[in-house]
């Protein structure tokens, strides 16, 4: 049979099963949560003029006391306080970028649909070099003087010599995007990860299996696969998007909220600590960790302390983020709906 | 009621136009002929009928706040479904209606709906574990009948990438599904 046949045959049984849906009742849903969402918005309007009101009040009398000086209001040349910063450049690279990391001066973009990683040079911000994966790159990762590269539709780690942009290495990998059996749900994750890498081995996140895969960076050996640990609470699985190396070998687990350490004498997880992401993007970054709302809220990125889970200071970028990188005393973020990388200077 | 009519599995014109072109239909009518599409496009790409119920609400939902505007369009079907088709191949916004559709679970009165056969649903995860575009241009053109010019407009991308999109998925999923090279003809 042809994949056009089955295809629509599939089309066909999903479409006949549609009728069994019941839009009457979600349309009383719909209403209900719409006059919710209203009166949230006129109780935070008003406590937005009573905060300005009062602001204002005290500017008022600062003057009058001769105590307070008038700041200078927010300008494109300094930034507001509690923003990341401004946008000091926005660099072309390809339609719908997806993940960036960092390393040896430059910024690697995966770029999916062409299957490319642009690398862009950090001080210039001009593109070095369009490099042809052989598949859609997804994950990246930065490190022992080399960039590597998940690709996410032929579960296969590319590595990219910096010294000469080509690829110089092809192991089989962990599953990229396969689908993810909750029991209940079916879930598919196809989120940029980023990969940990050492001189020693390679920490990829094996989103589908819930497991961290250790690789021989050498041979392309598989040396282990590391479990997390169940949950406290009850959860349909772990959600590993990140594994950082730094303080140690972090993985993150989106879905509990957890990071956990692991050992590379042992492969085992030795410590957790408690990550609060509300809704992640990579899940762990390089000192705190990156969230983004929208599209109600218009896309804000947020920079999210790992500890107490509260918004350090935010960017309105106005679409959907792909990934974030820091390089340079900059933040580096791709914009997947617009094909730029943004600079944004604190 | 209004003179605009958006029949379902049809949206010629850019679904994000800057003007509204059209009366305004009231949004219930528009709601109760598109729901059942929209939440089978969102099944399509998530692979949750209870995920993609709470997906197409939030899509519905966005198209509630700005109905005088979005109502006016040419196809405000075809926004809907942009937006949905958006939301269901993202994990994060993905995570929130999976959160929603527990506590909607726990709360009571599931309604039991059958479920596709394996089959299918095998036809589907190969569609899902495709990259993001082509899955979202297949599932538009087999699922909902778009024609490649439909897809350009709701997706904003060009006719030719739509129709690469729409090759190299095909090949994509004839190749998961273990289908030989001449069946892809």
């Amino acid at each position: 049979m042809s994949v056009d046949r089955r295809l629509a045959q599939a089309a066909q049984e999903l479409r006949g099963i549609q009728d069994a849906l019941d839009p009457t009742r979600r349309l009383g849903q719909l209403h209900r949560r719409a006059r919710r969402q209203a009166a949230r918005t006129a109780a935070l309007a008003i406590v937005a003029l009573v905060l300005v009101a009062a602001a204002w009040l005290g500017v008022v009398r600062g003057h009058r006391a001769g105590t307070v000086s008038v700041p200078a209001g927010p300008s494109p040349q300094r930034p507001v306080q509690g923003s990341l910063g401004r946008v000091t450049a926005s660099i072309p690279v390809c339609a719908s970028p997806a993940g960036v990391e960092a390393g040896g001066g430059s910024l690697w973009v995966a770029c999916p649909e062409q299957g490319v990683v642009v690398r862009v040079d950090a001080a210039s911000g001009r593109v070095r070099a369009r490099i042809a994966v052989g598949g859609a790159p997804g994950g990246l990762g930065v490190g022992a003087g080399v960039v590597w590269v998940a690709l996410q539709d032929r579960d296969v780690l590319v590595r990219i010599d910096p010294a000469s942009d080509r690829v110089t290495a092809r192991f089989p990998g962990p599953a990229y995007g396969s689908a993810v059996d909750f029991g209940m749900f079916h879930e598919f994750v196809k989120v940029p990860h980023r990969i940990g890498v050492t001189a020693q081995a390679l920490w990829v996140p094996d989103v589908p299996a819930g497991t961290i895969v250790r690789i021989d960076p050498l041979t392309g050996a598989r040396v282990a696969v590391v479990r997390l640990p169940a949950p406290a609470t009850p959860a349909p699985g772990h959600l590993p998007l990140a594994v950082l190396v730094g303080d140690g070998i972090w993985a993150s687990d989106v879905r509990s909220g957890l990071a956990f350490r692991i050992d590379p004498a042992t492969n085992r997880v030795v410590a957790r600590r408690l990550i609060i992401v509300p809704d992640g993007l990579t899940a762990l970054g390089e000192d705190a960790d990156w969230a983004q709302n929208g599209p109600d809220d218009g896309w804000l990125l947020r920079r999210v302390d790992l500890g107490s889970g509260h918004t350090v200071a935010s960017l309105p970028v106005g679409r959907r983020v792909g990934g974030v990188a820091q390089a340079g005393g900059a933040i580096w973020l791709t914009v997947t709906d617009q094909g730029v990388l943004l600079r944004v200077d604190p | 009621m209004g003179g605009h009519r958006a029949r379902a599995g049809s949206a010629a014109g850019r679904p994000a136009g800057p003007r509204p072109i059209h009366a305004v239909e009231p949004f219930d009518e528009f709601y109760l002929r598109e729901y059942p599409a929209t939440v089978t496009l969102a099944w399509a790409l998530s692979g949750s009928r209870w995920v993609a119920e709470e997906l197409a609400q939030e899509a519905f939902l966005a198209a509630w706040r700005q109905w005088p505007r979005i109502g006016g369009y040419e196809q405000p079907a075809a926004w809907v479904r942009r937006v949905v088709a958006n939301l269901a191949t993202s994990t994060i916004r993905r995570r929130l209606a999976e959160a929603r559709a527990v506590v909607r679970m726990t709360a009571g009165r599931p309604v039991a709906m059958p479920e596709p056969s394996a089959a299918t649903a095998e036809v589907w995860r190969a569609v899902r574990a495709l990259p993001r575009r082509q899955a979202q241009v297949l599932t538009l053109h087999y699922l909902l009948g778009c024609s490649v010019g439909e897809i350009a407009a709701i997706l904003d991308r060009s006719e030719r990438t739509v129709k690469l999109h729409l090759h190299n998925g095909r090949v994509g999923v004839g190749r998961r599904l273990g289908l030989e090279l001449e069946d892809l003809a």
